[in-house]
């Protein structure tokens, strides 16, 4: 095909226009005739038995149509977890609660001020009970249990136990060994939490609200409010969006169904901004203890990591940050022996799951040791780093091999481009720069989710409709998939129309969870535009006589390319038509299923990896590298990022406008999760302190660094036209990189996260008291 | 416990005069609050923190917002004016630089546009950044009180101001020329927070001596918004490094802060010192 | 108690009763259907609720209605012509990629041509100040930055 590609081009979003006019109507934004609106009641302790409900005055109150509480509404038994082994989510509790705000009954009412005057009626008659609020006190002996099932607080617990690491250390010329922290940090959506929900008579749900993954989310309300998944509908709509914090099935989504059903009219749940940052989801906290054993030549020997993982009140899909990490660690750099020893633990804290800046503790901890460990080894940091980086085709601890990398070509750049080398040590005082690489999964092993259809009808006049199940939160996904269908079918992308994230309308998607939306979603959606093309092409050689290898399409047009100025042509709205008229409509039908080894993960609280649990975890994987200028201020300890060099080993760039500024998204998280985003909770009352965006310090644009981008642009085999995840992977060395320019502005090492001015100036007056 | 989104029912009155002020608050004594620019009241009341059954709004009281001045007396500003048009007033730029900068600076546009100077004094934050500046430049405050006028010493309205009382304007007396100013912030993000900690200095200098000097602490108790004993350390003294780093420690030592969710008491003590020194740098070396 | 109040929103007059408590974010979302002012912190934290208040970028979250009787309004609603013919800096939010999940758009948008209409030669350090109240997560400012530079840099010619 040689009419002019789109990809690579940088083509502005199908979206943006209807958000630039304010017109996108968010789930924030809707409201259905005879809507209904809700407010939750919330628990005001961390850790109560609810001993009683009493809602008689509310629904007394003129205006209000329903009111459920956890007593009486929710199914005995039905209890919500993205994997079995922590299913241990009760909705809409009944016996206990386990976090400040976790709901315990709500009211819909005919207007949201009635709602709020009707929640304030009901009464709850609680017993407090002993709570804990960190992961290292929920492990103690005699710690209160917040789950009576589990023993020390834990959740779960993965390990991988490769070769044998107690020799390889002990073998090693060097032992390093270092502790890593990082805090709870948080998403700090702008949408706020809105769940409308509208049942209909015939038994089905329909459901408006924010989600990563419409479908997994249909299964947890499935699941818990006992109905078929085909019951439940998510309809599609843009997003403000989610960067991993809307990946679960949430209590809001349940209320809204329960209180609908009952009042027989659409309800909206809708939470203020405080009530999403106490009772929605962060990220968790992680103590993690690394060592790693070194030959005198710089080659790694092993690496023993231990990582206490905090996930709050409940499971959630924090569980899959037990795994994330060493997804992350075992492809950055090698590891003939590895032990990777990882516990979820329960804290009586906001629930946490997923965020795009996960694991970031991981890279930072290997690259502060490269740094350390080039000293102490006489070895360029550098050397050090690209003789240990996994290279392509290797063959990595889970047994998983890598398909593509760029990573030690992104190392290599980002210190050239940054001018590393010269500047290292020399930027006069307080000034410092470092450098961090990082990586990120597209698919991992989901279910019999890890893989998405994609479904494209052509209508009579000659335009199509691309169906994929897979939703759109603001990266352009939606962009995405109509410029590969475009390209494959060779049509402007104005006459494709996307209905996406659909659970009615589309093949199920694993959605926005493994970063599977461009190697997944987006090679279901060319498969089904390759397929298309060919069934266009033979009606179009049928109606021209021909074989369908000699008709060529350009703009609207299919011609025989050996008849060129002699024959006939026929337009795209004549082939469809034709079509129909011949009974064979056309279509293109595209499944792709993720090259990933469909065993058993292996969340197994007894066994580490082993012949059930080995294979290849990920499709592919992104990498890069970024070096980082800092200014430490030596008398308050402000750490201020100035320069940002980033190099994306992504795959081909498929639209550099929008991976750029995805990019820029991750390095704005990173930095404030690294620099300024500090969680708070009060030890006496466990209730969150830092719940508004003003005292939880999310960076403005006066915070942003100067930014240069690069792109490797190395093909990865799987992804569509060599496309992979593109713009979390390289951001995740930031930590380390920062990490790495403090220390070189100041001599001081920081192993935490985040780096908050305080933090940083003890660390320099500690320096200089043992001067 | 509830998170509410709707502010709760109250009557919003609109008095047109200072006379219906009194009258009206007479009539609600303490069931009303004043609204000037929103950005506080709102905020309090969408948390049930504060809530009256009465709201009495400024925004039409004739006369509240206006800058007047004077060629010796300085320059007066209302209660209502609002902070952006106090920052972008030509006078007010030219006769007292140190308010207009701050007022420029503190916050975001949207909430100068708004908010009120009055509002912002009469809330008795010290960290926000008019405070200090105030107190630097020795303000007085004209207050509606029981029984009348009454003007004080802005550093002493946190102990002369009582519930009910209007803020009416704020008065800077003409700084004598060649007075140098100085201000330094420490905040998260600069031009979002509040400051953690600030200083505000206003100093007159004979060549290289010290005449005067006054300094205002921001993101400290309000009693200890004017370090008396650090201003004494300077006064007819020659300026040197020294000097200032000993000025710096005395305000960091009887500036009183307090821990917030963010910050320990200690740190801010820290960075107290940090601030003032380079606020008095500042200030000195014009 | 209510009140009688006249708003003039994008140019069309409105005779509406309102109740003291409402702020004029919920008068233009739920009374006129202008949901495109977004309600994000509702504390006059992150700037989603900015409009322009007789020229002035103010928070709508953080005014009550009541206190908007008289005023003219403009609302993201109101920048584009007709036939939606996009005004310059919202033309260039699209084409600069400044938009990715657009919650934080119109607030960025507003705050701009409030700048924009004071300075049409803003420089990046200025713009940055005029957006200090606007919060975004998906962006991380670099191309809203880039977008008004050009929007500012296009109604400059056009002058």
């Amino acid at each position: 095909m040689s009419r002019e590609s789109l990809i690579g081009k940088s083509l502005p979003r199908i979206d943006s226009v209807d958000k630039a006019l304010g017109r996108a109507k968010y789930a924030a934004d809707m409201v259905l005739p005879g809507m209904l609106f809700a407010k939750v009641v919330r628990s005001p302790y961390p850790h109560a038995n609810i001993l009683s409900v009493d809602t008689t005055e509310a629904e007394k109150l003129p205006g209000v149509k329903a009111v459920v509480t956890g007593i009486k509404d929710t199914p005995r038994g039905a209890v919500f977890g993205i994997i079995p082994h922590t299913r241990d989510h009760i909705l809409l509790p009944y016996e206990k609660v386990r976090y400040v705000g976790e709901e315990v009954a709500a009211v819909a009412a005919v207007d949201e001020d009635t709602a709020e005057e009707a929640v304030d009626l009901i009464k709850v008659d609680y017993e407090p009970l002993p709570f804990v609020l960190t992961a290292e006190e929920a492990v103690k002996e005699g710690a209160p249990l917040v789950h009576e099932h589990r023993p020390g607080n834990l959740a779960a617990r993965y390990l991988v136990d490769e070769g044998n690491i107690e020799e390889a250390l002990k073998n090693s010329d060097v032992v390093w060994e270092k502790t890593f922290t990082c805090d709870v940090a948080s998403h700090a959506l702008p949408e706020p939490f809105t769940a409308i929900a509208s049942y209909e008579p015939s038994g089905k749900f329909n459901l408006w609200m924010q989600t990563q993954c419409p479908f997994q989310t249909r299964q947890g309300l499935s699941n818990t409010l006992k109905v078929a998944p085909s019951d439940i509908r998510f309809h599609s709509l843009p997003m403000g969006g989610a960067h991993g914090g809307r990946s679960d099935t949430p209590p809001g989504a349940f209320i809204a169904c329960l209180l609908s059903r009952k009042a027989g009219r659409p309800v909206q749940v809708k939470m203020t901004r405080e009530e999403v940052e106490d009772c929605m989801r962060d990220k968790a906290s992680k103590l993690w203890t690394i060592k790693v054993g070194f030959k005198r030549d710089g080659t790694i020997t092993g690496r023993d990591i231990r990582m206490l993982l905090e996930c709050g009140a409940y499971a959630s899909s924090a569980i899959v940050e037990l795994w994330v990490p060493l997804l992350i660690d075992e492809v950055l750099w090698r590891a003939p022996n590895y032990r990777y020893y990882a516990d979820l633990i329960y804290t009586n804290k906001t629930i946490s799951s997923m965020m795009r800046t996960r694991a970031h503790v991981g890279p930072m901890s290997m690259d502060v040791c490269f740094d350390q460990m080039s000293k102490e080894l006489g070895i360029d940091p550098i050397e050090l780093r690209l003789k240990n980086a996994v290279l392509l085709n290797e063959v990595v601890p889970s047994k998983s091999v890598v398909t593509s990398t760029g990573l030690s070509e992104s190392i290599v750049m980002a210190a050239e481009k940054a001018g590393w080398k010269e500047k290292k040590g020399n930027m006069g005082p307080n000034r410092g720069i470092g450098i961090g690489s990082g990586n990120m999964q597209s698919m991992f092993y989901m279910g019999f989710r890890s893989g998405s259809t994609s479904f494209i009808k052509f209508n009579d006049d000659g335009s199509c409709t691309v169906f994929t199940g897979n939703c759109d939160l603001g990266q352009g996904n939606q962009t995405m998939f109509t410029q590969i269908a475009s390209e494959e079918i060779g049509i402007d992308m104005k006459d494709i129309k996307l209905c996406y994230g659909d659970t009615e309308l589309c093949y199920q998607d694993p959605g926005n969870y493994s970063m599977s939306a461009t190697v997944v979603s987006g090679n279901a959606v060319k498969k089904a535009a390759q397929d298309a093309k060919r069934r266009l092409l033979e009606m179009a050689a049928d109606i021209l006589d021909v074989s369908w290898e000699e008709v060529e399409m350009r703009g609207k047009e299919f011609f025989v390319k050996r008849r060129i100025g002699k024959g006939r042509g026929v337009k795209i709205g004549e082939v469809c038509r034709t079509a129909f008229k011949r009974g064979k409509p056309i279509f293109g039908f595209g499944d792709y299923r993720a090259r990933v080894d469909y065993s058993d993960f292996g969340i197994d609280i007894k066994e580490p990896y082993n012949e059930k649990t080995y294979g290849q975890k990920v499709t592919a994987y992104s990498f890069g590298t970024t070096a980082v200028e800092v200014h430490v201020d030596p008398e308050t300890g402000k750490v201020t990022v100035e320069r940002i060099v980033a190099v994306n080993d992504c795959g081909t760039v498929l639209n550099p406008l929008l991976v750029r500024g995805n990019m820029h998204g991750q390095i704005n998280f990173m930095l404030g999760h690294g620099l300024t985003e500090k969680n708070v909770w009060d030890p006496r009352t466990g209730k969150k302190l830092t719940s508004t965006f003003r005292t939880y310090k999310v960076p403005t644009a006066n915070e942003t660094p100067m930014i240069e981008e690069y792109f490797l642009g190395i093909p990865d085999p799987d992804g569509p036209y060599g496309a992979k995840e593109g713009s979390l992977g390289f951001g995740c060395g930031l930590h380390g990189a920062i990490s790495n320019a403090i220390y070189d502005a100041t001599g001081v090492w920081a192993y935490e996260v985040p780096i908050t001015p305080d933090k940083m100036l003890n660390l320099l007056e500690e320096k200089n008291r043992t001067k | 416990m509830t998170y509410y989104r709707r502010l709760p029912p109250f009557d919003y009155l609109a008095p047109k005069s200072i006379g219906e002020v009194s009258f009206l608050l007479e009539q609600h004594k303490d069931d009303a609050r004043f609204l000037a620019g929103g950005t506080l009241v709102l905020h309090q009341m969408k948390e049930r923190v504060n809530v009256r059954s009465c709201v009495i709004g400024l925004k039409g009281v004739a006369g509240l917002d206006i800058i007047t001045f004077g060629k010796s007396t300085g320059v007066t500003i209302g209660s209502m004016a609002r902070l952006q048009d106090v920052a972008d007033s030509e006078e007010v730029k030219k006769k007292c630089p140190l308010l207009a900068t701050v007022c420029g600076m503190l916050g975001t546009p949207q909430i100068r546009n708004r908010g009120t100077l009055g509002g912002n004094v009469a809330m008795r934050f010290s960290t926000s950044e008019t405070l200090p500046a105030l107190i630097a430049l020795r303000a007085q405050a004209k207050l509606m009180a029981e029984g009348g006028e009454r003007t004080v010493l802005v550093e002493d309205l946190y102990k002369e101001m009582k519930g009910g009382n209007l803020l009416m304007d704020v008065h800077i007396s003409a700084l004598p020329p060649g007075a140098g100013v100085g201000f330094e912030k420490f905040a998260v993000r600069e031009r979002f927070d509040y400051a953690t900690v600030a200083a505000a200095v206003v100093v007159q200098m004979d060549g290289k001596t010290c005449r005067d000097i006054t300094i205002g602490l921001g993101g400290v108790t309000l009693p200890s918004m004017r370090p008396k004993a650090a201003e004494d350390i300077m006064k007819g003294m020659m300026v040197t490094r020294e000097v200032i780093q000993k000025v710096a420690e005395t305000a960091a030592e009887v500036g009183h802060t307090t821990p917030d969710v963010m910050f320990s008491a200690e740190y801010k003590k820290k960075v107290l010192r940090v601030v003032v020194e380079r606020a008095v740098k500042k200030a000195t070396a014009t | 108690m209510k009140h009688d109040i006249k708003l003039k929103v994008n140019g069309d007059v409105y005779a509406l009763q309102v109740e003291s408590r409402r702020t004029l974010l919920e008068v233009l979302r739920e009374q006129l259907g202008l949901t495109g002012t977004k309600e994000m912190c509702n504390k006059g934290d992150c700037g989603g609720c900015t409009v322009l208040l007789d020229g002035r970028a103010v928070l709508s979250c953080m005014m009550l209605a009541v206190e908007a009787d008289g005023k003219e309004i403009l609302t993201i609603e109101g920048l584009a012509g007709k036939e939606y013919q996009l005004h310059p800096l919202q033309k260039a939010f699209v084409d600069h990629g400044a938009i990715q999940c657009g919650y934080c758009t119109p607030g960025f948008i507003m705050s701009a041509k409030a700048l924009l209409d004071r300075n049409m030669d803003p420089t990046p350090d200025e713009i940055k100040r005029a957006i200090s109240n606007n919060i975004c997560r998906c962006t991380g400012y670099v191309q809203i930055v880039e977008a008004i530079e050009a929007a500012a840099k296009e109604m400059r010619g056009a002058k």
